[in-house]
């Protein structure tokens, strides 16, 4: 055999070795150590991704780096300076990195309400965190669906910077109205946004006004929420035994409760004449509607109404000296009255609406308070002749009481109550969901039984309703889950079926959804302390890896290879079989 | 030696295939220049809409191309035989030798022939088509051609589509407004200049201005609406209309073209704000008090302010004398000369030094001044400062305040049943008196009821004159006077038997007053009760409720505290359901309109028209509010905006007027309550303030 021979074969038999160890694909098993993986978050993709990048550049030399936390992870590094929504994903120990950004601004504790009627206007509040603007001007705005509709500018005092804001819709039309509050800094070009849904909806606080005789302060107050298109109010004023004015259709007693549920607010004029019954009847509408009741008096004189208030000793001032009755919460609708009472302990667990201040003492008189009876809200008036000055130049007696009456009848709850943690989401996020079914929730009767089905429905396409899975949830009557937003962006429901009733909420999926990024660097510090890592600022990032190496221990663990599953096996394979042909040509063979 | 004939064919030859060389670089040179013109075109230069200089700045552009072309050619220098040769190397340099021997012939002659002469046959051989093609020259000037032809029909298209309303129509584009002339002429009186506009987005005019549009469109009628009226402006001339109109009251006026055929064009809406005239405002600066002085032999200096937004027609300082005392008082009106200062036509000063002498003033008399200025408008109510008086003291007495009754003296107050009370005390007392004592006694009741008397004819505005003669008819109504005091009896001031029986009762004090002064108690007590009587009459309950209530809220006293008890019932009404204003409604419907606007990406070619009719809508809710008017400019200016193609520019103006009539919006709606707590965090506070509360926590 000669050389040559000799080094064909060779070749040939490599080329066959190659195909058959392919053909096995043996598996070896073997314990390794591999580079850690470490996921990197960051809390707000718009302003801290570019931060993220860089840890993710900085850590990739050490470490397997995820974009994205992974419960599977040897560790995560968050990047920012708010809170995660959930801590699910999110395997330990955990670091952040908070950024140094000056100057910044974020948008914290933005709030609107989630459904309001459409005659009223939606305030829309946050606080916005400015660091290292001061001189700089901040510049806010709220738009409806891409159209701007409200705007606040002010400049900054100092460096460090918290300034609630307020804005305002005007709704044109009933639907899902999503909003947008932007905030930017004078000079700055990153602007920071968050989105929310509101909707707006044809409806109307149902109110009922039941007079056991004829009251100028409930007839004013009356004639006051009349004029609101916020509300549609039924009445009934008792003008003598057997005869009364009715508005609309209104029960024929108190201790009706089938009838006295449709309304949301109950509004008692002259309470000192309410017998017995008609107390027991308002507390149960209190504690089984979970409705708003507001005892308007006109004058002080005992009654059976002291088992609703539960207030031991009233005081009486009737001098005849006119006072300001200023609202609790700083809204300019202050009363005026001149014969006023006030319980001399507010009952435990009351507060005040509006007061006066006594000129006696730093202590305020609480004369319009409210208390929590059950799940629902007593409101009780001691500004007793508030209506002699109702005009509008002296008082904001029509402004006090519809406000108040309207807070009132909000906080009654609907037969079914849906709270989605986010309403606006991206395509594939997801958003928890609460569902409280009112008449499982606030009867006495144990068990209860309530059969509940909710499904996500697109308004827009004709795509199949989407079933989301409810379980209950803690006390009767309550139930959670989670929606995933679909791929397709678009406005879509959430409709929720229980004993017969039915409500809906809306979705917004949206590709460019924003959501508030609280900043919270020392919660989120402290967050991270508790997960087993720490908090490092920005220009420390250089300490991070060496931080991390020291957190995690990962362990060498068992791993099966399979070597003949490189594609690189077909270079040597193509050379050893491209030699041998070249050799036998050589040779003049074929 | 004579050029052999070959010779001539080559040149012949050379001379076409230079022009041909020459049309080449023109169509390319052209072509380049027509490119460089649509790039403009679309760049929107020259402006959309003027065809006329698109074209020029296109042939202008493709000539400059052509020399530059040409230039660039003349400056390689090369030969046109070289190029032949280079196109058709089969020549092998024959070309060139023959062109060189034609300039100068340094061969002897039977080669130049033998020269000539086979070019002459290479030459003719030649196809000048294949060598020098002028297809892709020519494809290149027309494919530029017909690009930035279509480049400028669209613009010029897109237009007159977007002023056309985007009806679609040629028709409808072709009535279109192209200027509007405006010209506020104010009203003569305010001798202010004539003021000119060239389509202004507002017009301010002093109210009772002429305002004159000409406007200048291409359409066959053109019409103009403000809130109240709707118009046609006159044809003056080919393409001009014409029409006029009065500034009143605050609104706008929108003007719409239309075609021959009625077609609308797009509609200018012009706010017009009316500036009101006011009337001067004057004080007196000094001495701007009261008063009291020692005697009449006395001067007071005076000093006036007057102003006037436009100017000053007069400034006169007018005085009334009131002079006597009880019941006989004389007014005597007159004025005072004042030297005046003109500091501008809108600012007058004024100052005088008056004399009192010259009044012939009592003590106890007294005059009131006030200074009266007017402007030039017609008809108006001149401007008047606060009144002083300046008061001659009576000897130790105080000074009244104006013409009310003296509060120090009980006597003006005593009321007419005191006189009665008095009268007949003195009567009873008659027998213990002397006859003097009672005369005199009974003489002060007299002035006692002159006095009560005299409190009455002031409130019927101190016409004495009226009840002249105690012995005359009572039912005897100075008919001049009572005719003066009709406008009072209209506006229900007074009413006529009250008015009577308080004459009645004066003169009834008046003959009281009489018998008391001759000590006849007798016939002094039936005169002071009968006015008593009349007082009663003239000032009864029933008299001023009535002329309290209008006959629509009238009490109906069939249906008072009547009936029977069975019929009274359940009184039933619908139950309330307030609707939202008409201004709510209105607004949003116009920010509805706007988010819809500007929600379209790009633009719809109506969306000018639509501007236009939002700013109307705007300005019909309320054209007096000024941030209403701010916003219905904003959207004007957006549909400007957008018809010239500046959509960024259009969606801030869009979002500024949105924002604008928000805010308007917002004061007239409550804020809706924040988020309620859920349901079983208000049941655990409730069930906290339960067990707080125990044992008394449920009834």
């Amino acid at each position: 055999m000669t050389h040559d021979l000799a080094t064909r074969w060779t070749l040939r038999a490599i080329a066959i070795a190659i195909a058959v160890l392919a053909a096995l694909d043996p598996a070896i098993a073997s314990k390794r150590r591999t580079k850690p993986a470490i996921a990197v978050a960051a809390m707000d993709s718009h302003r801290d991704s570019a931060l993220a990048d860089r840890v993710a550049r900085e850590l990739g030399k050490t470490f397997a780096v995820t974009r994205a936390p992974v419960s599977n992870a040897e560790g995560t590094v968050l990047v920012g300076n708010g809170l995660p929504s959930t801590s699910d994903e999110i395997a330990t120990p955990v670091f952040a990195v908070l950024p140094e950004r000056r100057p910044a601004v974020a948008l914290n504790a933005v709030r609107a309400p989630a459904w309001t009627p459409r005659e009223a206007r939606v305030p829309v509040r946050a606080v916005a965190h400015i660091a290292g603007a001061r001189g700089r001007t901040l510049e806010v705005t709220l738009s409806a669906n891409g159209l701007i509709v409200d705007r606040v500018t002010q400049p900054v005092p100092s460096d460090d910077e918290r300034v609630p804001v307020s804005l305002a819709l005007v709704p044109t039309a009933a639907g899902v109205a999503r909003l947008r509050l932007s905030a930017v800094l004078a000079g700055a070009r990153d602007t920071v946004a968050s989105d929310v849904a509101v909707d707006v909806r044809d409806q109307r606080w149902r109110v009922l006004f039941f007079d056991p005789r004829p009251s100028w302060m409930s007839t004013f107050v009356r004639r006051a929420v009349e004029r609101d298109a916020r509300f549609v109010v039924t009445s009934r004023v008792v003008t003598s035994r057997n005869i009364s004015t009715d508005a609309g259709q209104p029960p024929g007693r108190l201790d009706d409760l089938a009838a006295l549920g449709l309304f949301d607010a109950v509004v008692v004029g002259a309470p000192e004449t309410l017998g017995d019954n008609d107390v027991v009847a308002i507390d149960a509408f209190l504690r089984r509607r979970g409705g708003g009741v507001v005892l308007l008096f006109d004058r002080r004189a005992p009654g059976r109404y002291d088992k609703l208030t539960n207030v031991d000793t009233w005081v009486d001032d009737s001098t005849g000296k006119t006072l300001s009755v200023v609202p609790i919460n700083g809204d300019s609708a202050t009363l005026r009255a001149s014969d006023l009472a006030w319980p001399s302990h507010l009952p435990a667990g009351a507060e005040a609406i509006a007061h006066i201040v006594s000129p006696a003492s730093d202590t305020g008189r609480a004369i319009v308070w409210r208390s929590a009876v059950g799940a629902g809200r007593l409101v009780v008036n001691g500004a007793l002749d508030s209506w002699r000055f109702r005009d509008p130049t002296l008082s904001g007696f029509d402004r006090f009481w519809t406000t108040t009456i309207a807070e009132a009848a909000s906080a009654a709850p609907a037969p079914i109550t849906i709270h989605l943690a986010t309403a606006v989401l991206a395509p594939g996020e997801e958003s928890k969901i609460a569902v409280s079914v009112r008449d499982a929730e606030l009867s006495g009767d144990r068990p209860s039984h309530s059969s509940v089905t909710a499904t996500l429905e697109s308004t827009t396409s004709g795509a199949a309703p989407i079933s989301v899975r409810l379980q209950p949830s803690g006390a009767a009557g309550q139930f959670e889950g989670a929606i995933g937003a679909p791929i397709l962006a678009g406005v879509y429901r959430v409709v929720v079926s229980a004993d017969g009733n039915r409500a809906e909420a809306p979705v917004v999926v949206a590709t460019n959804a924003m959501h508030p990024a609280t900043d919270a660097p020392d919660l989120l510090t402290a967050w991270v302390n508790a997960r087993g890592g720490r908090a490092l600022s920005e220009s420390r990032l250089g300490e991070l890896t060496a931080a991390l190496r020291q957190a995690i221990h990962p362990a060498p663990h068992l791993e099966i290879w399979n070597p003949m599953r490189s594609p690189w096996w077909i270079v040597p394979f193509a050379l050893a079989l491209s030699a041998e042909w070249w050799l036998r040509r050589r040779r003049g063979m074929a | 030696m004579n050029a052999p004939p070959d010779a001539s064919a080559l040149r012949a030859f050379l001379a076409r295939v230079s022009r041909r060389l020459a049309w080449t670089t023109a169509a390319e040179g052209a072509a380049a220049g027509l490119v460089v013109a649509l790039v403009l075109v679309m760049a929107g230069w020259p402006s959309r809409g003027a065809p006329a200089k698109a074209i020029a700045a296109a042939a202008s552009l493709a000539a400059a191309g052509m020399f530059v072309r040409w230039l660039f050619m003349r400056g390689r220098g090369e030969r046109v035989a070289l190029i032949v040769e280079r196109r058709a190397p089969q020549c092998r340099n024959l070309v060139v030798t023959a062109d060189e021997l034609t300039m100068s012939n340094t061969v002897v002659d039977h080669i130049a022939v033998l020269v000539f002469s086979q070019t002459a046959r290479l030459v003719n051989g030649l196809d000048l088509a294949a060598l020098f093609p002028l297809r892709n020259s020519l494809i290149a000037l027309a494919l530029s051609t017909g690009l930035w032809t279509l480049a400028v029909a669209r613009a010029t298209t897109s237009e007159a589509e977007s002023r056309g309303g985007g009806g679609g129509s040629s028709r409808a584009a072709l009535a279109a407004i192209s200027a509007i002339d405006v010209t506020v002429i104010p009203p003569a009186y305010t001798g202010k200049h004539v003021e000119s506009m060239v389509d202004p987005a507002r017009i301010e005019a002093l109210v009772g201005s002429r305002v004159r549009l000409t406007v200048h469109a291409r359409a066959a009628g053109v019409s103009m609406e403000s809130i109240h009226t709707r118009d046609s402006l006159v044809a003056s001339s080919s393409g001009t209309f014409e029409g006029e109109l009065i500034a009143d009251a605050d609104g706008y006026v929108a003007i719409e073209p239309r075609s021959a055929d009625g077609h609308a064009g797009v509609r200018r809406l012009i706010g017009i704000s009316v500036l009101p005239d006011n009337a001067p405002r004057v004080r007196i600066t000094a001495p701007a008090r009261d008063l009291f002085l020692r005697d009449a032999h006395q001067t007071i200096d005076i000093a006036v302010d007057a102003s006037d937004d436009l100017r000053l027609a007069s400034l006169r300082l007018r005085f009334t004398k009131v002079s006597g005392s009880g019941e006989r008082f004389t007014f005597t009106e007159g004025e005072v000369p004042m030297d005046i200062v003109r500091t501008n036509e809108r600012m007058w000063k004024g100052h005088t030094t008056w004399r009192l002498d010259a009044l012939g003033l009592s003590p106890g008399d007294m005059v009131v001044y006030r200074a009266v200025a007017a402007d030039y408008r017609p008809g108006a109510t001149p401007g008047e400062s606060d009144s002083f008086i300046a008061e001659i003291l009576l000897p130790g007495g105080d000074a009244a305040a104006g013409f009310a009754l003296d509060p120090e003296q009980e006597r003006y107050a005593v009321s007419q049943q005191m006189v009665i009370l008095k009268t007949e005390r003195l009567s009873a007392r008659r027998a213990a008196t002397s006859a003097d004592a009672f005369t005199t006694a009974a003489q002060e009741l007299a002035a006692e009821q002159r006095k009560v008397r005299a409190e009455f004819v002031f409130m019927m505005g101190g016409e004495l004159a009226d009840a002249p003669d105690l012995s005359g008819s009572l039912t005897d109504i100075n008919e001049e006077a009572e005719a003066e005091g009709e406008s009072d009896l209209l506006a229900g001031r007074m009413a006529n038997q009250g008015r009577v029986a308080l004459l009645r009762a004066i003169r009834s004090m008046s003959r009281a007053a009489a018998s008391l002064t001759t000590a006849d108690l007798g016939p002094a007590l039936t005169h002071e009760r009968a006015a008593l009587a009349q007082l009663e009459r003239a000032f009864s309950r029933t008299r001023i409720i009535l002329r309290a209530l209008t006959e629509r809220e009238r009490l109906d006293l069939t249906r008072r505290l009547t009936g029977v008890l069975t019929d009274a019932a359940r009184d039933v009404h619908p139950a309330v359901d307030a609707q939202p204003s008409a201004r709510v409604l209105g607004l949003r419907r116009t920010l509805a309109g706007i988010a819809a606007l500007a929600g379209a990406s790009p633009f719809t070619a109506d969306a000018p028209a639509q501007t236009a009719a939002l700013a109307e809508s705007v300005l019909r809710v309320d054209a007096s509010s000024k941030p209403l008017q701010d916003a219905a400019a904003l959207l004007n200016n957006a549909g400007d905006a957008i018809a010239h193609g500046r959509s960024v520019d259009a969606r801030a103006l869009l979002d500024r007027a949105a924002t604008g009539i928000a805010a308007s919006l917002r004061g007239d709606l409550a804020d809706a309550p924040a988020a309620a707590l859920p349901a079983d965090v208000n049941r655990l506070n409730g069930a906290l303030n339960d067990a707080l509360r125990h044992p008394r926590a449920t009834p």
